[in-house]
């Protein structure tokens, strides 16, 4: 009986050690890149049917339900989406409609993110880079003006290099 | 048969006699049904004897029967007990439980940033905007930052 726990304690401390190297390789991967990979995409999120123009696509479904169980709207439509490789703190900016742009500047442990509505600076976002390298998404989130029921996100995510 | 005759045949019965001397006695023997009969009598007496002789026994001594039994003890004793094990190997039986709880705890606690937070925070706002929404979906792993703007 002894050698039995003995020996479950040894496999234990075997898959503890190796799920602590998984995570310190993990944890040094994303902070030993110095690169980071961007989409960023402008949603219309909306009740309504999805009008007839060419510009605005169906999200990844997988974002699209994501979404469904997180906000209220039923459609989320792409309008617009921008694909950009940062440096170390090399900022860039990225015009994501006529009256909405935003800067990203890669920190290596975060992501800066910045907002501009009609050239006017409205937000500073520091995002944690960790989360976004297994997968997760930033959202900054507003009110249509134009449509009162209706809203806009930028979802930042990271891609894979 | 006379008296020498018999103690040779005794001899040749049991082998004392060379092979020359053994073949004369033999020619003999082939001669004489009497020296026949008495050889088949003492070969038949040989046989019982020795199928009966009693089993010798070495006398042992009081100190040697127990000088037996305190060395079977002793091998016993050496049996029983566990194989020395180095230091090292008996502390790490020790770090075991240890570094499997560690490994747990990491496996299941998030991965943290440098600067201690894991969900996005606003360092920023512009004047028009008095106060902003952050919230954070551990189970879709989004992160939202409600934006007030001017309007896309």
């Amino acid at each position: 009986m002894i050698d039995r726990c003995a020996q479950m304690i040894r496999l234990l401390f075997a898959l503890g050690m190796g799920w602590l190297l998984i995570g310190m390789s993990l944890n040094l991967s994303a902070a030993a890149t110095d690169e980071l990979a961007l989409k960023v995409q402008l949603v219309w999120a909306t009740d309504e049917a999805k009008p007839n123009d060419a510009k605005l696509k169906e999200l990844d479904h997988r974002l699209r339900d994501k979404l469904r169980r997180v906000f209220k709207w039923k459609n989320y439509l792409e309008v617009n989406q921008q694909r950009c490789s940062l440096p170390l703190n090399v900022v860039k900016r990225l015009r994501m409609s006529a009256k909405y742009e935003i800067e990203v500047k890669y920190l290596k442990d975060q992501v800066e993110v910045k907002s501009y509505g009609e050239g006017k600076f409205l937000k500073k976002v520091l995002q944690p880079t960790a989360p976004l390298m297994v997968g997760e998404f930033l959202i900054l989130a507003g009110d249509d003006k134009e449509k009162y029921e209706d809203a806009w996100f930028v979802v930042i995510s990271a891609e894979k290099p | 048969m006379n008296h020498q005759e018999q103690l040779k045949l005794q001899a040749y019965l049991d082998g004392e006699l060379s092979s020359r001397q053994a073949r004369r006695f033999a020619e003999y023997l082939a001669q004489e049904p009497a020296a026949q009969e008495l050889l088949a009598e003492l070969r038949q007496t040989k046989s019982v004897l020795s199928a009966h002789d009693p089993e010798l026994k070495v006398p042992q001594s009081r100190e040697f029967y127990w000088a037996q039994i305190e060395r079977s003890l002793q091998s016993l004793a050496s049996a029983a007990q566990p194989a020395s094990t180095s230091p090292i190997l008996a502390w790490l039986k020790w770090l075991a439980p240890i570094g499997a709880a560690a490994g747990l705890v990491l496996w299941l606690a998030p991965f943290p940033s440098s600067s201690g937070q894991y969900w996005p925070f606003v360092i920023e706002n512009s004047a028009a905007e008095a106060s902003c929404i952050t919230f954070h979906s551990d189970s879709e792993g989004i992160s939202v930052v409600w934006v007030d703007t001017s309007g896309i």
